[in-house]
């Protein structure tokens, strides 16, 4: 529905944008002769959504892992139509720009023109701002701020049904970059312990270490995809070379009998869960804190 | 695990097997395994699947190109799970009763005597099963489904374990009949073999050469009690609610997807379930895990779907959408959603 939505609106601005012949034909732009401003605008917009998108790309994914597969699904499919929309509307605005004026003089090879039959008459009246220099822009900027007006208005009724239905919205983010990312692997971790603290039974322990862990490699650019087992995150994150270590099979074969099988559990595991979660977060940080020393190095030197 | 045994009549019985535990039947498996793996070089997945159609009581397609070691597969299973073996080379005159055996008239007792086909063995080799006439496949494929032939109004049971590894070579359609979808779906999985490793090959002859004869040799590990114990063990598998659900997400996303005209039946979603619990004991595990199902989703229900016609020429295979398939559709969340089991 999002996904549609987003290609409605994108037609309603694609329409707004039309050239008032022919919605093909070249040289009709709405921007004018402005082309230079336009080819700048144009990247500046996609270059600002693809920094918007890598900022809150992990946050987004992150959040994802304890949604329903329902859920996931429409997450997948309204995540990328909502990043993809802004970026499609830029580059859109430089498809539809007028780069070239051609000469008002036919060309050699054009065919003369014929002399208008009376029907014609309405269409060798040219409207007003039909040349496209400068009358009709406002008309087009006009159009161009309904069309973002009625996106804004999407994304906020779409924000909100989403939260309504239990899907977290990410939000702003409070301190930005590396901090960010290593407060989301502290609160990891520190959802596992308190799992663990809790007095909650064996079982559940276990499967929240195993999900702290889940989240402590979301934070750390190794996100689960709602498709993936338990081994494929750990191909994955064994990869990124975030779960060098034993701990991490460790952690992941607890958890598959913990969340699989009624095996009865105990002490025993739950405290293997914590070990391992203790040994994952110590290497997580470590990872973390290798290329943060290799860049301060290089800024004293 | 018994002692090296001689194959048994196929309607005896080797005895009753000791009970035993997931582990030990892992154990037991994977020392049969290294045992045919001696013989047929570079194949792991391919005996690991077909040893998990033992294992959940299923019947076997092999689907690849001659000279791939297909009939070589089947016979080193035979040799060392200790079980009785035939083969029928199925040509385009081979009659119904070729393969299930027919009643001929005896002199001396002035009867109608039964004399069993091929069918009546532990583990029946198909060789080229898709180069014989309609009917004749659908003799075997009756006696695959229910274990039994009906031969002159009289039903005989067929041994027990019954297994059936079919081959069919796929890339060939002249004088071929290929068996149609209803068929297919009897077989409880596809393997494909593929070809060798350029290192793999080089081991396989070399091994050859040393050995100095053309087949390795191999012992018996096993017998039909044992595999019938095996199948208990199989049977007593849990597995989760979530897990359910997961293994009808696979197969209904099959009958949904838009390149597919026919996706997988019932029968597709009980032979998946009962491959990932097969999977779990030749792992040493009693319960199924994501991986099982996730791991087993293209042999088991790849053969059961049809493809859209305009897809044939863009050369689209069933393993491709069904890839496609398991990369989509999401397993269980990481916590438990479903009732928590007793």
């Amino acid at each position: 529905m999002i996904a549609v939505g987003v290609v409605v609106v994108l037609a309603v601005t694609a329409l707004a944008l039309r050239p008032a012949d022919d919605l093909l034909h070249s040289g009709k732009g709405p921007l004018g002769r402005w082309g230079i401003v336009a080819i700048a605008l144009t990247v500046a917009w996609v270059a600002g959504v693809m920094f918007a998108t890598e900022r809150l790309r992990r946050r987004i994914r992150g959040a994802a892992s304890d949604a329903s597969p329902r859920a996931q699904r429409l997450r997948q499919a309204a995540v990328p139509a909502l990043v993809a929309g802004p970026a499609v509307l830029g580059v859109l605005a430089l498809v539809l720009h007028h780069f070239t004026h051609r000469p008002s003089t036919p060309s050699p090879t054009d065919p003369p023109p014929q002399a208008p039959s009376p029907p014609d008459i309405e269409r060798q009246t040219p409207p007003v701002g039909a040349d496209g220099h400068g009358s009709g822009l406002p008309l087009y900027v006009l159009l161009g701020l309904v069309a973002a007006a009625a996106l804004v208005l999407l994304v906020l009724v779409v924000v909100r049904r989403l939260w309504r239905h239990g899907l977290p919205v990410p939000s702003l983010p409070a301190v930005a970059g590396e901090d960010e990312d290593r407060e989301l692997l502290l609160s990891a971790i520190r959802s596992g312990r308190r799992a663990l603290d809790d007095g909650a039974d064996a079982r559940a322990a276990v499967i929240a270490c195993y999900a702290a862990m889940e989240d402590a490699l979301a934070a750390s650019g190794v996100d689960r995809r709602a498709s993936d087992s338990p081994a494929d995150l750990l191909t994955r994150a064994t990869r990124a070379g975030l779960a060098a270590g034993p701990a991490a099979p460790r952690l992941t074969t607890l958890f598959r009998e913990a969340r699989y099988s009624s095996h009865p559990m105990d002490d025993t595991q739950r405290t293997a869960a914590a070990d391992a979660l203790e040994e994952i977060a110590a290497a997580l940080e470590e990872h973390r804190a290798v290329p943060e020393a290799h860049q301060e190095r290089e800024a004293t030197t | 695990m018994t002692s090296p045994t001689k194959p048994e009549a196929p309607t005896a019985q080797s005895g009753t097997a000791r009970p035993r535990t997931a582990q030990q039947v892992g154990d037991e498996v994977s020392a049969v395994l290294r045992e045919i793996g001696r013989a047929v070089v570079g194949k792991k997945d391919a005996l690991d699947l077909v040893m998990l159609g033992v294992l959940a009581g299923g019947h076997v397609l092999v689907e690849d190109l001659p000279g791939l070691g297909k009939t070589l597969l089947a016979r080193s299973f035979a040799t060392t799970l200790g079980l009785d073996f035939r083969r029928i080379q199925f040509t385009p005159d081979l009659l119904p009763s070729d393969v299930t055996g027919a009643s001929l008239y005896d002199r001396r007792s002035g009867e109608m005597v039964f004399h069993p086909g091929p069918v009546f063995a532990h583990l029946l080799l198909a060789d080229e099963v898709n180069r014989t006439p309609p009917k004749t496949q659908a003799a075997l494929l009756e006696a695959m489904a229910e274990s039994q032939v009906t031969v002159d109004g009289a039903t005989r049971p067929l041994p027990d374990p019954f297994m059936v590894i079919a081959t069919a070579n796929p890339v060939e359609y002249e004088g071929t009949y290929s068996l149609p979808e209803a068929q297919l779906d009897r077989f409880q999985l596809r393997v494909r073999m593929g070809y060798l490793a350029s290192g793999e090959e080089l081991a396989m002859l070399r091994a050859r050469v040393d050995r100095a004869a053309p087949e390795a040799v191999l012992d018996t590990l096993a017998g039909p009690a044992d595999v019938a114990a095996w199948r208990a063990v199989v049977e007593r598998v849990e597995i989760d609610d979530d897990l359910l659900e997961y293994a009808v997400a696979l197969v209904a996303a099959t009958r949904e997807h838009p390149q597919l005209s026919i996706g997988a039946s019932p029968r597709g979603g009980l032979a998946l379930v009962q491959l990932a619990r097969a999977r779990a004991v030749s792992e040493g595990r009693d319960y199924v895990i994501p991986e099982d199902l996730k791991g087993l989703a293209v042999p088991a229900l790849a053969h059961r779907v049809s493809l859209r016609p305009e897809l044939w020429v863009r050369e689209v295979s069933t393993d491709d959408v069904l890839r496609e398939i398991v990369g989509q559709v999401g397993t269980p969340s990481t916590r438990r959603t479903a009732a928590v089991p007793s």
